[in-house]
Parts: C-alpha cells; sequence; structure tokens
C-alpha cells in the first residue's frame, strides 16, 4: 500500500502582527497554571492535548474517554510532560472525582458533546466543545442555553475564528482595504478522502455490553461513528459548519435559504451522505448572494479545503492549508500596490511571461490606446500563522478563562452555522429548498 | 516528506492488514504536522522562530526525533547535523538544549535553524512500525520511497525482506533491521558536509542499523565522512555502512 505525503509551504517571509496582536507562549507560562480535564482523547484530543503543552500554562488533572487503550495512553503520555493526570472512563466519575478542575476540553464523538457539555457547565466548569456542537438543533441550542444560565465560558471549536490568517482576510482585506469590492458570489469546499474505515487492535477491543452503554453496537459502529446518523450528521456538517461560519463572518450575514443535494450510494454501508453540495442564499443589504458548498469524502485533490470568495474587484481563496491560500486582482480593478507596501499582501517575485497581446482601450481623454490584455494577477498573504490552528483557539479560550478577553466563538456565534448546515441535510433530504430559520 | 511511503505485510487477514496500515499512515500525517518545517506551526516550525534562550515544547515524537539526531550528531562528531542551516559562527554541539520532562526544547544560539530532512522518514519509519507491532503486524517492510527500508520479522519460509544494498547492488535479507542510502546520482549535489561546508565526498552512501532513524542519518552521515572515519564509527557502533565514489565504482564495506 502506497501513500504520497505532501509537504505544505509558504514561501512568504515573517511579516508583522499587522491589526492582529498575538499571544505568545511566555504570557501563559507565567500566569497561574488552569486544571483542565479532557474528555476524549482520539486523534482529536491528542491535537488538543498537544495544542494546550505547547501553549503552557495548564495542567490537565484528569483524562476521560471510554476506551480504556485511550486513556491509559494517555495518562501515560502526559506523564512525560509532569503532568499527573487521573484516567477515568465515565465523564460524571470525573467531575465527581476532579473537583479543583476549572474548564473542560471536549473531543468526543458529536452525538455526546450536549450532553457532556451542559453537565460540565452545570457543575461550574467552562467548556472549549468540539465542532460540530450537535447532531440536532436542540441539543446544540441546550448548550447554548446551559452556557447563558451558568454564566460559564462555551468556547465552539472553530478554530478559524482565532487563526490569524483568517482574522487578516476578514479585519484587514475585507473590512479595512475593501480590497475585492463587493462580494457577488462565494463558494467552499473540502475534499478529504475517507475511503477506508477505522479498525482497532484486537486485543484492545471493548466488549460489546460496554460499547451498547455507551450506545454503539459494536467495534466498527464506535470506531466509525461518523458514519452513522444516530451518532453524527456526517462528514458533510463536520466540515461545513467551519465553512459556512467563515462566510458567515466574511459575508457579515447569515444564509437566509438552502437548496441540497447529496449522495449516499459511493459507500453503501455508510449512512451519512458521502458527497453533498448545498446552494445558501445570502440577504445583503443592496443584493442576494449565493454560495455554493461542496464536500466530498472520496477525494482529497483539486485545492483540498478552501473558501473562495468572489468580488468585482477580485478573489480571495482561503485555507488553514497556505499552499490553497491566494489574492488575485481583475485586471480591471485598482491597482493593489499599496496593500503589498502595507505588508497586507505579498506579491510573488515576477516571472519571465510571454510576449503579451495587444488590444483598444481609451485613455483618460478618450482617446484610443493600444495596451497589453489584462490578466488576473495572483497574490499571496502574508505568513501570519506561527502555532497550529488549534493552538490560537485554545489560547483564546484559555485567555477568556483568565479574564482577559472574550471568546472569538461562544455558542451564538456558532449556532447560525449549526443551523444553517443542519437545514442543509433537510432540504437534501426533502429535495426541496428549505428556509433556514423559521 | 514529499515522499512515496510503501507498507508491505505478510498476514492472512487482508481486511485486518488495510486497518493497521490505515492507522499507521494516520500515524504517518500526524507525524507530518510535527516533524516538517514547511507546516505552520508545526514544532520544527515553532523551532526554527524561536529566538536564542527561548523554549518551546514538542510533542513526544518530535522530542525523540530530536534527540536521537542530537546522537548521532555526537557519535559522527558533527559529520550528520540537523542544525547545518544555521547562521555560521555558532558551535554546533551547543545550539539546542534539549529537557527530556516536559519535551522541552530550548534554542541556545541565534540563527539556529533545524531540518530534519536526513533523519525524519527513519524516524517515521519506526514509528509506524510500532503502530503495526500495536496491531500485531509482526512480519512487515515498511519503505519511505526507495531510499529507507525498516524490517520488521521475515515473511513465512523466508530469511528476511529482500532490499539491494551497496553498489553492486548485493541482495540483501532485511529482518528487524534498517537500511538507508543517500547520494548525490539523482538529486545531484545538494548534501554538504556539516563540518567543513564542502560537497559530500562520494557520490553513494548505504547504512544498515537496528532503527530507521539511525540508518537513515547514518546514510547521509557517511557520505561526508572519510573512508576512515565511516570505517570507524561502523567498528565503534556495530553497524555496516558502504560508499559509491564518483566516477569510479568502489565498493568499501565498512
Amino acid at each position: 500500500m502506497q501513500r504520497r505525503t505532501f509537504v505544505s509551504g509558504s514561501l512568504a517571509a515573517g511579516f508583522g502582527s499587522l491589526l492582529l496582536p498575538e499571544k505568545t507562549a511566555a504570557n501563559a507560562e507565567d500566569a497561574t497554571p488552569l486544571n483542565l480535564g479532557i474528555i476524549g482523547v482520539g486523534l482529536q484530543g491528542r491535537v488538543l492535548i498537544n495544542g494546550l503543552l505547547a501553549l503552557g500554562g495548564v495542567r490537565i488533572r484528569a483524562v476521560c474517554d471510554m476506551w480504556p487503550y485511550r486513556s491509559t495512553g494517555a495518562v501515560d503520555y502526559l506523564k512525560v510532560f509532569d503532568q499527573e493526570a487521573a484516567g477515568f472512563a465515565e465523564y460524571q466519575e470525573m467531575l465527581e472525582k476532579t473537583p479543583d478542575l476549572q474548564a473542560v476540553v471536549v473531543a468526543t464523538p458529536d452525538f455526546v458533546h450536549s450532553e457532556q457539555t451542559v453537565a460540565c457547565l452545570n457543575a461550574g466548569l467552562h467548556v472549549y466543545c468540539e465542532a460540530p456542537m450537535a447532531p440536532t438543533l436542540d441539543a446544540a441550542q441546550a448548550m447554548a442555553d446551559a452556557a447563558s444560565k451558568t454564566g460559564k465560558l462555551l468556547q465552539v471549536g472553530y478554530q478559524r475564528r482565532s487563526s490569524p490568517r483568517y482574522q487578516h482576510v476578514e479585519k484587514n482585506l475585507i473590512q479595512d482595504a475593501h480590497l475585492i469590492q463587493d462580494i457577488t458570489a462565494a463558494s467552499t469546499q473540502w475534499n478529504q478522502s475517507d475511503l477506508w474505515e477505522l479498525g482497532w487492535p484486537r486485543r484492545q477491543a471493548m466488549a460489546e455490553a460496554d460499547l451498547q452503554r455507551y450506545g454503539y453496537a459494536n467495534m466498527h459502529e464506535f470506531r466509525n461513528w461518523r458514519w452513522f446518523r444516530r451518532h453524527s450528521a456526517g462528514p458533510f456538517a463536520a466540515a461545513a459548519v467551519h465553512q459556512i461560519d467563515v462566510l458567515n463572518r466574511m459575508l457579515g450575514a447569515s444564509p437566509r435559504t438552502v437548496l441540497a443535494g447529496g449522495t449516499t450510494g459511493f459507500f453503501p454501508d455508510r449512512e451519512c451522505h458521502d458527497h453533498v453540495t448545498a446552494i445558501f442564499e445570502y440577504p445583503l443589504d443592496d443584493r442576494t448572494l449565493q454560495a455554493t458548498c461542496q464536500v466530498l469524502t472520496t477525494t482529497s485533490g483539486t485545492a483540498g479545503n478552501h473558501e473562495l470568495l468572489v468580488g468585482t474587484a477580485g478573489s480571495i481563496r482561503i485555507s488553514e492549508n497556505p499552499r490553497w491560500a491566494a489574492v488575485f486582482r481583475e485586471p480591471s480593478a485598482e491597482p493593489w500596490d499599496e496593500w503589498v507596501r502595507n505588508e497586507y499582501l505579498v506579491k510573488p517575485a515576477a516571472k519571465v511571461e510571454p510576449p503579451p497581446e495587444t488590444g483598444e482601450s481609451l485613455d483618460r481623454v478618450g482617446q484610443a490606446v493600444a495596451v497589453e490584455t489584462g490578466q488576473v494577477q495572483q497574490y499571496q498573504l502574508p505568513a501570519l500563522t506561527h502555532q497550529s490552528p488549534f493552538q490560537y483557539h485554545l489560547a483564546n479560550f484559555l485567555e477568556a478563562v483568565r479574564g482577559h478577553g472574550s471568546l472569538n466563538c461562544p455558542p451564538e456565534i456558532a449556532i447560525p452555522a449549526e443551523t444553517a448546515v443542519l437545514r442543509a441535510i433537510e432540504a437534501m433530504q426533502a429535495k426541496k429548498l428549505v428556509s433556514i430559520f423559521e | 516528506m514529499a515522499t512515496t511511503f510503501t507498507i508491505r505485510v505478510a498476514h492472512p487477514d487482508a481486511r485486518e492488514v488495510r486497518c493497521a496500515v490505515e492507522a499507521a499512515f494516520a500515524e504517518l500525517d500526524w507525524l507530518e504536522t510535527q516533524l516538517s518545517r514547511f507546516v505552520e506551526g508545526s514544532d520544527v516550525w515553532r523551532i526554527n522562530r524561536l529566538r536564542q534562550g527561548e523554549t518551546a515544547v514538542v510533542s513526544l515524537p518530535t522530542f525523540r526525533c530530536l534527540d536521537q539526531a542530537l546522537q548521532v550528531q555526537r557519535q559522527t562528531a558533527g559529520a550528520f547535523d540537523i542544525t547545518y542551516a544555521s547562521t555560521p559562527g555558532s558551535n554546533p554541539a551547543r545550539r539546542l538544549g534539549l529537557t527530556p520532562t516536559g519535551c522541552k526544547v530550548q534554542k541556545l544560539a541565534e540563527g539556529v535553524q533545524i531540518d530534519l530532512g536526513g533523519i525524519g522518514k527513519g524516524f517515521a519509519l519506526d514509528c509506524m512500525a510500532s503502530v503495526l507491532h500495536e496491531w500485531d503486524m509482526t512480519s512487515a517492510r515498511l519503505s519511505a520511497s526507495t531510499s529507507t527500508h525498516l524490517a520488521l520479522d521475515a515473511p513465512p519460509n523466508q530469511r528476511g525482506w529482500p532490499v539491494g544494498f551497496g553498489p553492486e547492488p548485493q541482495r540483501v535479507a532485511l529482518r528487524r533491521e534498517a537500511l538507508a542510502a543517500s547520494g548525490v546520482g539523482v538529486k545531484g549535489q545538494h548534501i554538504v558536509d556539516p563540518r567543513s561546508r564542502q560537497p559530500a565526498h562520494h557520490l553513494r552512501a548505504w547504512a544498515r542499523a537496528p532503527r530507521g532513524a539511525l540508518a537513515d542519518a547514518l546514510s547521509t552521515a557517511f557520505l561526508v565522512m572519510t573512508h576512515s572515519e565511516r570505517e570507524r564509527y561502523c567498528r565503534h557502533w556495530h553497524v555496516e555502512g558502504a560508499i559509491q565514489d564518483a566516477p569510479t565504482r568502489n565498493h568499501h564495506p565498512g
């Protein structure tokens, strides 16, 4: 079996922080350590644990996972970092036996996010919960209500909210520079090959009676929970909530209606859609805008995951992966030299081009002049990101818990994207246009 | 790592193999996010952006890879050096400080840059092999491109996994050991002796060692070490090496 791994690169040199103040690990280390618990220490849990350790300023006092293989491994891993964490299978026991916790990170399958988050909030803890919030709107709303009722912080794991690259696009390129002028269309794509099932080392299998206690029929269903509608709204929801939230913030609006189509046929053993294309309609001040959203689970090709904003003066393609991020200037747009000088953009080194075709245009006094045929010019975004995407979002959460600043993604920010995406699934099932906020 | 990784497993259950191999590749994906100097926010990315005196906490795999790299650097008296691209002037042996508790990496000099390109592939194979062991896949060969191979137990009724070694090439049966090759014959001159900043002495070098990371690093070191340095190293550390010089094809078993 073969696989090619790709190294993504950023050619841009380091730039200043522009309008974006950055927190450093040193800030966190100077602060009193926060006592944290982690619920769910699978693949994403590992990413978050390493992000927290790299940030510093935390004591991970407890880890909880229903799979002993995972919880034991996490406890052992943390010992290397001088973190004496207790391992638990049940989050209720973790809450009861670790009374000094101040916050909890939830990185479990989607269908238990709401129950666990609400319980932790009600126990007086702040919560960072992975996205999507929940497979149903009622469950997501229950999380928001619990945060509101308890006054505790709930950070939803839309990590792009804390990404310097995304913040740069939103605050500097769109709001400050109006770089691409009127945004008239948008699209998102998330191509991530998910061809094979996740297995498990046979000697680490859990007993079926134990699995059923947690809501799974067997190990296959537990390991591949995202394929099953009772555990998740599927890969489409997992990807699209992030991307619709990006569009919501860049457009300053939420979509009003959605039309969607999807298939479940490619993977006959999976309940959730494997391919989805949705069209969201955004009401803007003076017009409506259609945004397409495509999620494919059979390929990782053709520019991976990104969001594209199309304006009258250019287009901005944003991605967590810098290799897919780029900015394109329309030939008719005013020059962007000012934004290059201000380090809002990076102009690639000039390439030797073939001789241009010529055409006729009018100069300022109406005389016909010969000019080069215009070409779309491509620019890069400056390299602003120095940590993993999750580190920025975790750092924002920890700072807010310490009383410094506010959350970048409280539930009231996430709920519109969660609603839009779950309505898209309804639209697919009903095969009709669905109103998002009824 | 911009390289094709291949895993061959001798096991009767194809579905089980598929899941185990997917888990090993997932580990590779994870390592890539930590070890690549090109991935924004990776451990290596963060280390390269530290200032002198600053410390980064890295993941355990990254720490182990750095630790092994610095061990080989010491053992080869600097012929292998992951900090070769640093600003000249600082002592290569005093560029990074590692603290095992907490997996802390301190930058000891300004302008230090690390590049795990000479050891990362072999280290990744070691980590992927650990995953296969967890899955009780004990008979396997893991390869990074055609240059680095790590063998676990031999296939049934075989002495080992056949791999070419040395300039002739000699066919060896690899079992519970690794073999790596480095050279400037295919990619051109891209390796310099970190000690002298001169181009590699040899056209190709091979190393056969107990672990992938060690074989990978040694194949790079052997490319710039003199014959006597390599022979001394191989005798002392009980590994095997071979060299091909340009333009004549001389084989010097280590």
